[in-house]
């Protein structure tokens, strides 16, 4: 598109002329002076005879005069600035032929001088500079002030929307994680690619995760998400079009996130969308048509012989208690099975609830306006079909940006509105899985049946059976935001603004289970059948009021940020059930028979409120020395009253190494050297508010003469205190060969301490758990991203780069003592997770295994003192891995050629350790009731059956317990095919006779194909998808 | 400009200065403390809240009344279908099922206590909201279930008095912030705690508690103020008498005892609104009698459904693997040997009469039938079970008396109420062994047996042992309980 193109052509420019100073936002472009280069310009050379003088005038767009310009000899650094009138004089030799003429915001251009006529009076040379288009990966936008890139300290990356569109174009998130190391998302294993389920990310780690985790609906490490300048939620960014986003930025070190103070712990992720820009009216579209597809390749099931045969070798056809009725019965019963495969049964249930879901998303922003006034409308669809039948969500979106300019005040508004429709299946998919395939779907006569089979010995539901009710599971979600913003520039250094923020959310949910569900069986007839509706509504209101200082002295450079803002955030959430429906279609909750027995409608209430100032000031010397300081004071309600305000700093220094005269005057292919290293204290503020009050609840239902009682419900801990992370960060960034090749390496060491867990206590206390500021974690950790040109020739338009990220981390706690030996109890049995000082908290622990034993089936374990012993014992184990990969990254590749680019992107996974669930509860642990269900191919064929077998897997005829052991512990490397993305771009030619300013195709994939050494199953409720998307866009 | 900035500076710093206010969030959704203690109402929903969970299965509902903690003494052979039961019985208190139950009354006993300690920060703290009179009621009464509940821990996971006061045994929580306290020895927690707790509940009850002036008052006219009524299902005056008694006689203190019990015993009062038991109304009444002997209790509990209870656990035929039952003739022949008049075996044993069933049914709290057309005044008795009743301050008087005739002057009164025959005086051996008798017929599914037991570590004979026949020594592993891991672990 029209950014790429320009992009190109500037690169081009600075490699004729390295030392033109880099651009800037067009906010800094008024506050910022070409000071430095004026000092630079030295003085002319006036001895030489040839010398004869050019006299000339630079002005702008609007014939405007510039003053300050520098104006040099091309080939030189000798030359001049122009005056206030936007003048200049210059001697020039005569063997010059050419000027460079810049400033900080313009195009550089280069004039050539005309021929010296003699006896001609040499006229005044008019020169225009244009303003120059905003570069997004040279500044960075914190959401707060914007910094250009070259003198900021901390770790942040932008990405604009033209890169975030090669990496799909479906969810900016999604894309998002292909282009940065340090922002990942978690796969979620359970729900795949359920599109109504939030994915879980972090930024660099998690911050947080002690015995929080049955705590809370929020993620304590979820970064802070920031639109336009405002807080926002994830389910508002995560539903956001694409063709809204202007540039998305990520601030990953606490010297970035700073001044977002308690909040920011877990980096921020600042979204900007996009402006309208005066000019005529433009209409741009862009349509998508995908696909999703199921991928089931990691399912390993039996089919129905393999199946039958498992269950006869697991002695499911032996009766428990021996008589002659149960064996004959038992084996009629296997018979008829038997006879049933033999007539070709063998029901594929894992294709049954699956479809290919097409998609479609359009979206049409309309924009112009001329002078003061400039509008922009958008509009958007975007409906998913998700692979599971049932399963959609419908985002219809509009939005209203308008600008208004004065002489010294600029007021925007952005107005937007998102209306979600969602649909969720009532089966899960793990109930497909689990059923066996000697089953048939339909009966003769084409029907469903309730059950499957259900006899005295074996009862087996139907899938189809609950699938094909009336029962639904729906809701509707409308979020309404309202940013305003506005400006004062009283003079080129001092600039105002007041924002305010207002967010209205509405989200209503209901779920009917149909009278004949089996959920109901056995239950009295005046219950079948529930309904439950729940609506959530949320209010959010921010104001904010800021001034910002920029100047530059000679070589000094200073910006300053003073502000503060105040926030409110209020969530309600009521709700109900019905019971007791009659059959058919009666679905809505006044054809209920009442309410079901001790059931109190719900309501939750959570306000959070906030209150904070901030300070931040950015200094530089020369460009060479940088220095950050910011400093935010924070009030919350979430803390005890004792503690509610809390301050956090940060402080950055860099060097720009390339802007010392010993690599500019000697090293040339260095464009790009600078180190930079930031220190500070972010907070994390994202816990229950009512974490530090005392509350009581009701004992409903002990009503006695006095009445009704109350006793303590949650025992608050009003001298909690904030969680404070020391942030440290060192970065490199390396651009080379006349900017071919980029390096940006970031290492950081966070220590949290101390944390905020819930620990247990004495039970003397009043209480097993209590919230606490206790213990320690340090997560250390290493990103680097890196780009080659292996061709770059512009005036071709061709270019082919590579790119590699890669993040390790690390993670130990430590000062925790026995104060969670509650939470590491109930996790046995249940979970590998174990909390104890110097472990990594994402270590798998388990006792070890020394494999099965041939001789009798049975497991030998390792004693803590290395024996062998067949008694389990939980108090052998030991870490046995852990499940953060030692290295993951993307490596990927782009090619563009005239109006054509194609990229493809490889994310890689290696040594993460994974304790398998297919195994422990697929292949092992099916006990006798689980032989109801389809199970893992495994389980028949690598299952000990006769002595001497060498195998992984327990006797085949055992159905008792497996405890877990490092036997299901498997070390994971993963290949993914991320993305592709093919696209080819119209620039001029036959499409202008159309009408059209540009025109697009695209192609592009995601989650192509996936390789793992492992054999695990993936998405247990809702399967993962592979999609692919064609769109098209176009401007006019 | 900088002037600007400077008064911009002045606003954010007022701002954040003066919102504490705007910071203070207040869950509406929740009853945050202090809503709930805002007002009088509040107070004594709180205080209810409190009572309501020593009712509660953990704790006296169930635990320390008539199922773990006289399982413990032997009073029932329960079925060996019942793991749990028959572990209990066996004193196997590394049971898993046992190491739950125990924790669960631990944790219940302090997390009540707890409740005690915000409310009585609350009285402290909130001036005005209760008239002076209230606050030292409620004052009273949240001292003396606050030492109540940390006395009975300490005589159930304590060390044996007798043999070493000095021993370490259970934390004394005083503080509404929770913290991990530590082990006090016994002396300490009965002499430092619980004995300066309960003297500051005399102090503020002896002239506050309407139980000195108009009695127990276990009914409710229309229009009448409940709050300070049916004083019997609260810590009263007269309860904290009685429990001086009780504690100075574990601590093995019979001087003090003595004088305790004399107090509440030489009061004229005490005897007006604790009257005994009537014969006239209990032996002859089938369809509602009073078999709790709710007009003796100082103080006691309400449990709604009591008379699950009886079907749950005593019922031969419908208690299931629960069923908990003396061994076959223990009640006939060694309970009751030769006194079968008494009130408390006519009224409270049942000859069993489920198939293949023998021996005696426990009914003490078996449902009663609402008396048809009358107040509810009367059904009180119905829903109510016994923390401390008045016999046992005769019983206290009789053993801490230093001449033997007084001790059996003591016994007699009481054996008198109960429709027994006065005793001749014979010797301390005779007074100690019908004194335990007496224990064992008035305390049986109250919980106080085992502390008999434990205070002066004796032996359980074959003729006290509803079991078996067997004598079973006093041992500490058997009368002292293990702490749970749950107290242990997290120090």
């Amino acid at each position: 598109m029209k950014k790429t193109y320009d992009r190109k052509v500037f690169k081009r420019k600075l490699l004729l002329n390295r030392r033109a100073v880099t651009v800037t936002i067009r906010l800094f472009m008024i506050l910022l002076l070409g000071f430095p280069l004026l000092t630079r310009a030295g003085t002319v050379d006036s001895t030489r005879m040839e010398n004869r003088e050019v006299r000339g005038k630079v002005v702008d767009e609007k014939k405007l005069p510039i003053p300050g310009v520098s104006v040099r000899l091309g080939g030189t650094s000798m030359g001049t600035a122009t005056d206030v009138d936007g003048k200049f004089k210059l001697l020039v030799p005569a063997d010059t032929a050419t000027l460079v003429v810049s400033f900080i915001g313009m195009k550089t251009e280069v004039v050539k001088i005309p021929r010296w006529k003699a006896g001609v009076e040499q006229g005044e040379l008019t020169i225009v500079l244009r303003e120059e288009d905003v570069k997004l990966e040279d500044v960075v936008v914190t959401g707060i002030f914007t910094r250009r890139k070259e003198s900021f300290t901390g770790s942040a990356s932008t990405y604009s929307a033209a890169e975030l569109k090669t990496m799909g174009t479906q969810n900016i998130l999604q894309s998002l994680k292909t282009l940065d190391p340090a922002f990942a998302i978690l796969e979620d294993n359970q729900f795949g690619s359920d599109p109504n389920r939030l994915p879980n990310m972090e930024i660099r780690g998690k911050s947080s995760m002690l015995g929080l985790r049955d705590e809370l609906d929020a993620d304590p490490n979820q970064p802070l998400f920031i639109l336009d300048g405002f807080e926002s939620t994830l389910a508002a960014i995560n539903d956001l079009d694409i063709n809204r986003v202007a540039s998305i930025t990520i601030l990953k070190d606490a010297a970035s996130t700073a001044i977002y103070g308690s909040k920011a712990a877990n980096g921020v992720i600042v979204v900007e969308t996009v402006k309208p820009e005066a000019g005529k009216l433009q209409v741009s579209y862009t349509g998508n048509m995908n696909l999703s597809m199921p991928d089931l390749s990691s399912y390993n099931l039996m089919n129905s012989r393999e199946k039958l045969e498992f269950e006869r070798l697991a002695g499911r056809y032996e009766p428990a208690s021996w008589s002659t009725t149960n064996e004959v019965e038992l084996n009629r019963l296997y018979n008829e099975k038997l006879k049933v495969i033999a007539s070709g049964v063998d029901t594929y249930w894992l294709a049954e609830p699956l479809r290919v879901g097409v998609n479609q998303k359009h979206s049409l922003y309309v924009q112009g306006g001329e002078g003061n006034f400039l509008f922009g409308l958008g509009a958007g669809y975007n409906g998913v079909s998700g692979v599971m039948e049932k399963s959609d969500r419908d985002v219809i979106s509009g939005n209203i940006d308008l600008i208004y300019r004065m002489s010294k005040f600029q007021f925007s508004n952005k107005f937007s509105l998102t209306s979600t429709d969602y649909r969720n299946p009532i089966v899960a998919f793990s109930e497909y899985a689990a059923a066996n395939p000697y089953y048939k779907k339909r009966n003769e006569t084409g029907t469903v049946e309730k059950w499957l089979e259900n006899n005295n010995f074996f009862k087996a539901a139907n899938p189809l059976w609950n699938a094909s009710q009336n029962s639904r599971d729906e809701g509707k979600n409308l979020a309404l935001t309202n940013y305003f913003m506005a400006e004062y520039f009283p003079t080129v250094e001092w600039r105002m603004r007041a924002r305010l923020g207002l967010t209205h959310g509405n989200d209503d949910t209901e779920k009917f289970y149909s009278r004949n569900d089996t959920r109901f069986e056995n239950m009295e007839t005046i219950k079948k059948g529930e309904y439950r509706s729940s609506n959530t509504r949320t209010n959010q209101m921010e104001g904010e009021l800021s001034v910002t200082y920029a100047k530059v002295l000679g070589k000094h450079r200073i910006n300053l940020v003073v502000g503060g803002n105040v926030s409110s955030n209020k969530s309600l959430t009521q709700g109900y059930s019905a019971v007791g429906f009659p059959d058919g279609d009666f679905s809505y909750p006044s054809f209920s028979n009442g309410y079901p027995e001790n059931g109190t409608p719900t309501y939750y209430e959570s306000v959070s409120r906030s209150i904070n100032g901030y300070f931040n000031t950015g200094y530089s010397f020369d460009d060479r020395y940088l220095m950050d300081f910011s400093l935010r004071t924070s009030g919350s309600s979430v803390f005890g009253t004792s503690r509610k305000y809390n301050t956090t700093w940060s402080v950055g220094v860099g060097w720009n190494l390339h802007k010392e005269t010993f690599i500019m005057d000697h090293v040339g292919w260095i464009d790009l050297l600078k180190l930079r290293a930031s220190i500070s204290n972010p907070g994390n503020q994202s816990f229950d508010s009512a974490q530090s009050l005392l509350t009581y609840s009701f004992q409903y239902g002990s009503m006695n003469y006095f009445g009704l009682g109350a006793v303590l419900a949650q025992i608050g801990n009003p001298d909690l205190e904030w969680q404070i992370t020391v942030d440290k960060n060192i970065g490199l960034d390396v651009t080379l060969f006349n900017k071919r090749f980029s390096l940006t390496v970031d290492y950081y060491y966070k220590v949290t301490d101390p944390l905020l867990i819930k620990v247990s206590t004495p039970l003397s206390s009043g209480t097993g758990t209590y919230m606490t500021n206790a213990g320690e974690q340090v997560s250390q950790g290493l990103t680097a991203s890196v780009t080659y040109y292996i061709f770059q020739n512009f005036e071709e338009r061709f270019s082919w780069m590579i790119r590699a990220n890669v993040r390790t981390q690390k993670t130990r706690i430590d000062k925790i003592g026995n104060q969670l030996s509650t939470l590491n109890a109930s996790g046995k049995g249940s979970n590998t997770v174990r909390y104890y000082d110097g472990a990594d908290p994402d270590d798998i622990w388990a006792v070890k295994s020394a494999g099965i034993d041939p001789s009798n089936g049975k497991e030998l374990f390792y004693a803590k003192d290395g024996s062998y012993t067949y008694d389990f014992s939980y108090d052998d184990e030991v870490i046995c891995g852990n499940t953060r990969p030692d290295v993951e990254g993307v490596i990927g590749s782009s090619l563009n050629w005239k109006g054509f680019s194609v990229s493809l992107n490889f994310r890689y996974q290696m040594g993460k350790d994974v304790f398998n669930e297919a195994l422990y509860s697929k292949v092992e642990n099916i006990s006798r009731s689980d032989l109801n269900k389809n199970q893992d191919k495994r389980a028949l064929y690598e299952r000990w059956q006769e002595e001497g077998d060498i195998v992984r897997f327990k006797n085949i005829a055992s159905a008792e317990t497996t405890p877990m052991s490092s036997r299901f512990v498997q070390e994971e490397n993963v290949l993914t095919l991320e993305s592709v993305y093919l696209g080819y771009e119209f620039y001029d030619g036959w499409i202008k006779k159309l009408g059209l300013s540009s025109l697009k195709f695209q192609v592009s994939m995601r989650d192509v194909f996936r390789a793992s050494t492992i054999r695990s199953e993936r998405g247990i409720s809702y399967p993962f998808a592979r999609s692919m998307e064609a769109g098209l866009s176009f401007n006019f | 400009m900088k002037l600007k900035d400077i008064i911009l500076f002045g606003v954010i710093l007022t701002g954040v200065a003066g919102c504490s206010d705007f910071l203070d969030v207040q869950p509406k959704d929740k009853q945050s403390e202090k809503q709930l203690f805002a007002t009088r109402g509040g107070f004594y929903t709180a205080v209810n809240g409190i009572y309501n969970k020593m009712a509660s299965p953990a704790l006296y509902g169930k635990n320390l009344s008539y199922e773990l903690v006289d399982v413990i003494s032997k009073r029932y052979l329960p079925l060996q279908v019942s793991t749990y039961l028959t572990a209990l019985s066996g004193f196997d208190y590394t049971n898993s099922l046992v190491e739950t139950e125990l924790s669960n009354t631990w944790t219940a006993a302090y997390n009540t206590i707890l409740n005690c300690n915000v409310v009585l920060e609350n009285i402290d703290e909130s001036v005005g909201v209760l008239p002076g009179q209230e606050s030292r009621v409620l004052k009273g009464e949240m001292l003396a279930v606050r030492a109540f509940l940390h006395f009975d821990m300490l005589r159930l996971f304590g060390p044996v008095y007798k043999l070493d006061p000095k021993a370490e045994s259970v934390p004394y929580n005083e503080s509404s912030k929770v913290m991990a306290l530590p082990l006090l020895a016994a002396d300490s927690v009965i002499h430092e705690k619980v004995l300066r707790d309960l003297d500051e509940a005399e102090s503020l009850l002896a002239d506050s508690d309407p139980v000195v002036t108009d009695g127990p008052m276990a009914s409710l006219e229309d229009e009448q103020d409940v709050y300070l009524r049916y004083r019997q299902l609260r810590m009263n005056y007269y309860a904290v008498l009685a429990l001086k008694a009780r504690v100075y006689l574990y601590a093995g203190e019979r001087g003090k005892a003595l004088e305790a019990a004399h107090k509440l015993l030489a009061d004229a009062k005490v005897d007006e609104h604790f009257p005994a038991v009537d014969p006239n109304k209990l032996l002859a009444n089938q369809s509602n009698p009073d078999r709790v002997f709710s007009t003796e209790v100082l103080t006691g509990i309400y449990k709604k459904d009591r008379k699950d209870i009886y079907t749950g656990y005593f019922d031969s035929e419908q208690a299931g693997n629960n069923y908990l039952h003396p061994r076959k003739d223990f009640v006939n022949t060694d309970l009751f040997a030769g006194e079968t008049q008494d009130y408390r075996f006519q009224t409270w044993w049942q000859v069993a009469s489920g198939v293949g069933e023998s021996g005696h049914v426990f009914i003490k709290y078996k449902g009663i039938d609402k008396p048809s057309g009358n107040t509810e005044a009367e059904y009180f008795y119905a829903v109510f079970m016994s923390l401390i009743r008045l016999s046992e301050a005769y019983y206290i008087a009789a053993e801490s008396e230093p001449v033997l005739a007084d001790k059996y002057e003591w016994l007699n009164r009481m054996r008198t109420r109960r429709g027994l025959p006065v005793l001749e005086v014979v010797s301390e051996e005779d007074f100690m062994k019908r004194l335990r008798m007496e224990y064992l017929r008035e305390f049986l599914g109250e919980g106080q047996i085992f502390y008999l037991y434990k205070r002066l570590f004796s032996n359980i004979n074959d003729d006290e042992n509803g079991y078996d026949t067997s004598t079973y020594g006093a041992k500490e592993e058997r009368y002292v309980l293990p702490l749970p891991s749950g107290e242990i672990a997290n120090r």
